[in-house]
């Protein structure tokens, strides 16, 4: 419809036109302080959004850690693993079938790779790709992320410097902050709404964490 | 949705009458005023941020046109396309028309502002397609049939106890049997049940909370997860928007989301907040073959320029409804179209009419809490101010209204006629309240007395007691 799109530009530069002043762009906004380490503000952050935070020394602790979640929620011998290296590269316990790729309807437990963290908020980011598809993000009951320390960034806009350095926006970009939730009824807070009804980020140690401002 | 704002005195009244409303809008208070008041404490900043955010948005509506045409560009070069739609009509037929070429018969609903201003589920039903809200609070209303009641919490007018006599009616067709009492039970019923629509669905529509220029972004805030299933399993992303969401960057997104989410729901952030952007890449595993934004105009370009320039700054969080003591008394249906409370007393005459919608802007008190909470600082007084005044210019208030307000204006310009009658009807007051100090009947306004007292005045009228003091004072 170029016709409305040729009206509505039409329109907004009629009225712009009449405009006596035109205010410059503030440049970049301030962002909250942190208020404590990136580390420790992390994980309070994400515990206070109801997230599980346990810290592993190597990444080899991977499928022992993973494997006592799933034994304690009892949940049965499955895990759908992102395609990701550092956890490709991994001896998973006999017994535990583990398939690679992205989740389905009948996947209860997921375990992925964030791409990075934010301390400010708790909050993970996971970004579509090869390595980390979006629907095992959603999906499963229950997510586990496995965060390698290094990957810990003070802010949002830490990340998005890192991103234009790397190149373009992949297809989704998904913060994600503590389980899925809802307060639509009665606004009393519910969590497992439509996504993982618990998230556990298995933080792996061993890699320095990032100064906490660009 | 078809507006039912000419009769907001009748549906003000309906609402106060209903109990079962009345104990549902308690919730309101308790849960967003408080929430919100502790992230403000807990973010010091806050002010400092606002500031700056408002002039990001006011340098963004300067330069609407340069930053849609980028938004457009950054859209098609990550694959994705934009549509433009004037009307509601217009974006009505995009969407079907979408949904028709891909062959689609389901259809996985987010949240969307846009989506109830143009109506969409009602033209999806109407062309065949099996459209179902997926976001919980608009699953609920969807299955009463009935329009949101608040911009943020759409179902915040129904108890637990409604909703699980709701669920039990329209799920039996899934096997439900057992009665659902609490929230978990019905947020459990509803996972279940709506799994399969993600699942099945062939498009998903979302709303978008932000559109970044820079990337061809859309922002898409939430805390169920629905929207990011929707925009990710379908083989189909429509994304609705308008015109004045655009923002230059992703940093200008990310501080406006700090300011959003402290206002709505008194959070830091949701669980959700996803930027997505165009179409599947080759190395994906999973999101949808074609991505669409839908961009509407519906009066906002009006908007642009006029003196109601700065509702456009609007980002729709709620604040102003939530702090509103007219929506805390009547709830959000009564305003009769899709955004209730301050700002939709403003955009719904806006966008609707005077002549539709007059009654709204006069339903305030005029307390000013509304602006005071505004993250934009938006002058909602103001505004509600200058419809008043244009709907008394355009001669659209009830003829008994302007008798009035011309007796009023001829009194207030000879004050020699002003004064000694507003002495007399003081005085009048006065006697006819008798000891009691308050007038429980008063001839001529008998719905104002119908609810409550007047307080009497003295007997002295302001002027009176102005000279009485001047002459006091000066020596």
């Amino acid at each position: 419809m170029s016709t409305s799109r040729d009206a509505i530009l039409g329109c907004v530069r009629e009225a712009l036109r009449e405009q006596d002043e035109r205010p410059a762009h503030p440049g970049p906004a301030p962002q909250p302080a942190l208020r404590a380490p990136a580390l420790e503000q992390f994980i309070a952050k994400a515990e206070a959004a109801a997230a599980t935070v346990q810290r592993l020394a190597i990444a080899a602790e991977l499928p022992l850690a993973i494997d006592t979640y799933r034994q304690h929620h009892r949940l049965p011998p499955r895990l759908m693993a992102a395609p990701h290296p550092l956890l490709q590269g991994l001896s998973w316990p006999q017994g535990l079938q583990v398939a690679f790729g992205t989740a389905g309807a009948e996947d209860r437990l997921g375990v992925t790779v964030p791409e990075y963290a934010i301390a400010e908020t708790g909050s993970l980011v996971l970004l579509a790709g090869r390595r980390t598809p979006t629907a095992l993000n959603l999906l499963p009951e229950h997510l586990i992320c496995a965060l390698p320390l290094s990957r810990l960034l003070a802010s949002p806009e830490a990340f998005w410097t890192q991103l234009r350095r790397a190149g373009g926006l992949p297809r989704a970009v998904n913060f994600i902050t503590g389980p899925s939730r809802t307060a639509d009824v009665e606004q009393k807070m519910q969590l497992g709404a439509h996504g993982p009804r618990s998230l556990l980020i298995l933080l792996i140690e061993g890699g320095e964490v990032l100064p906490a401002t660009e | 949705m078809k507006s039912t704002a000419h009769a907001f005195k009748d549906n003000a009244s309906r609402a106060l009458r209903d109990a079962g409303l009345q104990r549902a809008l308690r919730h309101v208070g308790e849960g967003f005023i408080e929430k919100r008041r502790r992230a403000l404490v807990a973010l010091p900043e806050f002010e400092h941020l606002r500031r700056h955010a408002i002039a990001v948005k006011d340098h963004t509506l300067a330069h609407l046109d340069h930053y849609l045409e980028r938004f457009e560009a950054a859209v098609q070069s990550s694959g994705g396309h934009v549509h433009w739609a004037r009307t509601p009509e217009e974006a009505r037929t995009i969407v079907v028309d979408l949904c028709r070429a891909a062959g689609a018969r389901r259809v996985a609903k987010g949240k969307s502002m846009i989506g109830e201003e143009i109506d969409i589920n009602a033209a999806l039903e109407a062309a065949g397609l099996e459209t179902v809200e997926t976001d919980l609070g608009e699953y609920i209303i969807q299955l009463a049939k009935e329009p949101p009641s608040h911009i943020i919490a759409p179902a915040i007018h129904k108890t637990a106890t409604d909703i699980g006599v709701l669920f039990r009616e329209h799920h039996r067709r899934y096997g439900l049997t057992a009665p659902l009492n609490t929230p978990r039970e019905i947020v459990d019923e509803a996972r279940q049940i709506l799994r399969q629509t993600f699942l099945r669905a062939d498009v998903g529509i979302t709303g978008a909370n932000f559109l970044v220029a820079e990337s061809g972004s859309t922002v898409l805030i939430t805390n169920e997860g629905n929207g990011d299933l929707s925009a990710t399993l379908p083989r189909m992303h429509i994304v609705l928007a308008s015109l004045e969401k655009v923002l230059p960057t992703l940093e200008d997104a990310q501080l406006m989301i700090r300011l959003l989410v402290r206002s709505a729901t008194g959070q830091e952030v949701t669980a959700y907040t996803t930027f997505h952007t165009g179409s599947r890449r080759p190395a994906d595993h999973d999101g949808p073959e074609s991505f669409h934004v839908v961009l509407l105009d519906n009066g906002r370009s009006d908007m642009l320029g006029s003196e109601f320039h700065r509702m456009l700054r609007c980002i729709r969080c709620g604040a102003c409804l939530n702090h509103c003591p007219v929506y805390g008394a009547i709830g959000g249906h009564a305003y009769g179209w899709v955004y209730p409370g301050p700002m939709g007393s403003v955009l719904t005459p806006l966008m609707q009419g005077l002549g539709e919608a007059g009654d709204l802007p006069n339903a305030s008190t005029l307390c000013g809490r509304c602006e005071e909470v505004c993250p934009m600082s938006i002058p909602l007084p103001q505004f509600l101010r200058r419809l008043r005044h244009r709907q008394h210019e355009e001669r659209l208030n009830a003829p008994r209204d302007r008798l009035a307000l011309r007796a009023w204006a001829f009194f207030a310009r000879h004050p020699s006629l002003y004064r000694p009658l507003s002495r007399l009807s003081a005085l009048a007051l006065a006697r006819l309240a008798g000891r009691g100090g308050v007038l429980r009947r008063l001839p001529l306004a008998g719905g104002w007395t119908t609810a409550r007292d007047l307080p009497a005045p003295q007997g002295e009228s302001f002027h009176g007691a102005w000279q009485r003091s001047r002459r006091g004072r000066t020596p």
